[in-house]
């Protein structure tokens, strides 16, 4: 039997034609959940979960890391729950979850010790949002701080009360002297 | 579903199953949802029919790859025609005032002018204004601010210099002429 598809087959056209089953894009601007950081931070990985072999020679770094490392990590991280599950016969690996409900799984075979510290702080440091290339290098929460650029923005509040048409407003403003201002001026000297 | 008469075996329309084919046929329903993903969005007989669709995906990614040669140099050009716009409102030309930015070393470019012009209003008249008493002071004419909207600028003549070299854009991909050689490099160049 085929496998089975993931696409609904009645679905309409115009959904099929959406973006893939994936629950992100390629590129995007970066996110933040929640807007965690404008008054208070709060860590987003809510679980850590180290599965490890108590005999194979592949989970000695995390064996290692778990007797030396986990407890200062965990005790300065208490917001986060740690697990140290160890599982008979399997690959060793690091399992996060976060906030926004995402799972992140690090295989941690053949890492040492050193290694591990680097990816479990990673992960410590990491939203749930996904790994996405960006589409500019700049980013912000608001679009604009100044207030975004209207006809009206720079327009003089003398128009509020103004009968048009209006002579001093009228005036074609030019660097170049016109010709009767020149002559004006030899007039004036 | 249809059995058929003498094996009654069960056939499914449209599946990658084959009774007899010890390898499984090519799973087509996969390919042609992938293709309707960008040729859902044609008209008639491109969006109905496979052979359709296939066309017009062809084209689709010529059109692709123009768009994203031509991306770059639009968007210079967009950024320039809003810098100029947003600097007419000002009363300031754009020529004096690009020059005026490069002398006193302000590298900002188009792109980012006109997203200041466009979200950051005061910011971007705060630099037409500097850009306007540098030039006044340099002997360019220039149309002074409304007094409604003017700042207060305290500037001097000698904080410009010569403007800065332009950076150098390495183009991606082999050159326009490969047939040319390169020339010899000179014993100072090595």
């Amino acid at each position: 039997m085929p496998a089975l598809p993931r696409v609904d087959r009645l679905k309409p056209i115009y959904t099929a034609a959406k973006a893939l089953n994936f629950g992100w894009r390629f590129s995007d601007f970066l996110k933040i959940p929640n807007y965690n950081g404008i008054s208070r931070y709060t860590n987003q990985l809510h679980r850590v979960t180290f599965r490890f072999c108590k005999q194979s020679e592949d989970s000695v770094g995390v064996r290692n890391f778990i007797e030396e490392r986990l407890v200062e990590i965990g005790k300065q991280n208490p917001s986060v729950v740690i697990y140290a599950q160890p599982v008979r016969n399997t690959t060793p690996t690091i399992r996060a979850e976060y906030g926004n409900g995402r799972q992140l799984q690090i295989n941690a075979k053949n890492l040492s010790m050193d290694d591990i510290t680097k990816d479990v702080h990673l992960l410590f440091s990491r939203s749930g949002n996904p790994v996405t290339k960006l589409e500019s290098r700049q980013s912000a929460l608001v679009p604009s701080i100044q207030g975004q650029w209207t006809p009206i923005t720079w327009l003089s509040t003398a128009m509020n009360t103004e009968n048009l048409p209006n002579k001093n407003l009228s005036t074609f403003k030019s660097c170049k002297t016109s010709a009767t201002e020149y002559l004006q001026q030899k007039n004036a000297e | 579903m249809r059995l058929s008469s003498i094996l009654s075996l069960r056939r499914i329309v449209n599946s990658g199953f084959h009774p007899f084919q010890v390898i499984p046929k090519p799973d087509m329903w996969r390919k042609r949802e992938q293709l309707q993903q960008f040729t859902a969005w044609q008209y008639a007989s491109e969006r109905t029919t496979v052979k359709g669709a296939y066309r017009k995906q062809d084209k689709l990614f010529h059109y692709l790859n123009m768009q994203r040669e031509d991306e770059k140099l639009t968007e210079k050009y967009h950024a320039e025609q809003r810098v100029s716009t947003a600097l007419a409102e000002h009363d300031m030309e754009y020529s004096k005032f690009k020059s005026i930015l490069s002398k006193s070393h302000i590298l900002l470019d188009n792109i980012v002018l006109a997203q200041l012009a466009i979200y950051e209003p005061r910011s971007f008249k705060s630099l037409v204004s500097f850009a306007k008493e540098l030039a006044r002071q340099e002997g360019m004419s220039v149309i002074p601010d409304d007094a409604e909207f003017s700042y207060d600028v305290h500037v001097d003549n000698s904080i410009l210099r010569d403007p800065l070299p332009r950076a150098v854009e390495y183009p991606r991909g082999a050159a326009e002429n490969h047939t040319n050689k390169p020339r010899k490099l000179r014993p100072d160049e090595f």
